[in-house]
């Protein structure tokens, strides 16, 4: 029985393992919509944007851990410069 | 050094005389007191870090610790730091004679409230000034950005600019490291402040929240 149910877990958590965060050096977009679109296609539902220290950062839910995800992107040329857990 | 650290005399009281005065705290120095309570206590549970409110907080928690310290030299003498100077092996004395019920009376800080003060004051100054040098906005200046990207437009945090990498430079990092730490023992040293103020007043049966609260004719 074990060894079902480990297949079947994991057959289940297939489609959340191939959802991987953005990595830095992504380049998700200038714009708002865009790095909604992009950080929503990594995995990672978008709360909020918010300024911090010349970054924009946006808040984001990992979908594959439920976590609140802090992603850090450089409004001038789109790219993730930092990803940070928000604990 | 007398036990007390205190250029006053009158109020000081035998060990354990019910009858002994308590501190008469001046308005201004329950302002200060109340404010970086609130400020410390905001910042760290309400605000942002980051954020124009937490900024904002930072600069009226620096502004009141300066306010006190001047208050230290020119205000009333139970406000003095002539009257509290800092001694360690008093406030254990003090600690001592309150662990048998015999905690005396000061018309200031006791010594371990004085020690306790010293200790929360360092704190909140390196709280304050690592959170200055870590800003690179004013509280106005972010309040505009956080207008700006909450209502899409990231341009102004493009003109704005910044390191361009997340938390890069070494100096960033310890400043926040230090921040960090000053905030987490600024909450420590606030409870075991409290707990000490709840312990002798309930050994010695002495209300020491009172005067902290209200000008002494208001109380009974």
């Amino acid at each position: 029985m074990k060894p079902l149910f480990a297949l079947a877990l994991g057959l289940t958590l297939a489609p959340f393992a191939a959802m991987a965060l953005p990595a830095v050096g992504d380049v998700v977009g200038t714009t708002p919509e865009a790095a909604t679109a992009a950080l929503e296609a990594a995995g990672c539902k978008v709360a909020s944007f918010e300024p911090e220290d010349g970054q924009i950062e946006a808040k984001c839910t990992d979908a594959a851990t439920s976590k609140m995800m802090e992603i850090y992107i450089d409004p001038k040329t789109g790219a993730v410069t930092g990803v940070k857990s928000d604990d | 050094m007398t036990e007390s650290g205190s250029g006053l005399s009158a109020g000081l009281s035998p060990k354990g005389q019910a009858t002994a005065t308590l501190p008469r705290w001046d308005p201004l120095l329950r302002l200060t007191h109340w404010g970086v309570a609130g400020v410390v206590l905001g910042n760290y549970a309400l605000t942002k870090e980051g954020s124009s409110v937490h900024i904002a907080l930072g600069w009226i928690g620096l502004g009141l610790l300066a306010l006190r310290l001047i208050w230290g030299f020119v205000g009333p003498a139970e406000a003095r730091f002539a009257s509290f100077s800092p001694n360690p092996m008093a406030a254990l004395r003090h600690l001592a004679s309150l662990a048998r019920g015999q905690a005396p009376h000061y018309p200031s800080h006791n010594p371990a409230g004085a020690m306790m003060a010293y200790a929360l004051w360092a704190c909140l100054a390196v709280l304050t000034v690592t959170g200055i040098l870590m800003t690179g906005a004013s509280p106005m200046k972010q309040a505009e950005l956080e207008a700006a990207v909450a209502a899409g437009d990231w341009s102004a945090v493009v003109e704005e600019g910044g390191d361009g990498e997340e938390n890069e430079s070494p100096g960033g990092e310890a400043l926040e490291e230090v921040h960090e730490v000053a905030a987490n023992l600024i909450l420590l040293l606030a409870l075991l402040h409290v707990a000490g103020v709840a312990v002798e007043s309930r050994v010695m049966r002495r209300n020491l929240v009172a005067p902290m609260l209200v000008p002494r004719r208001r109380r009974r």
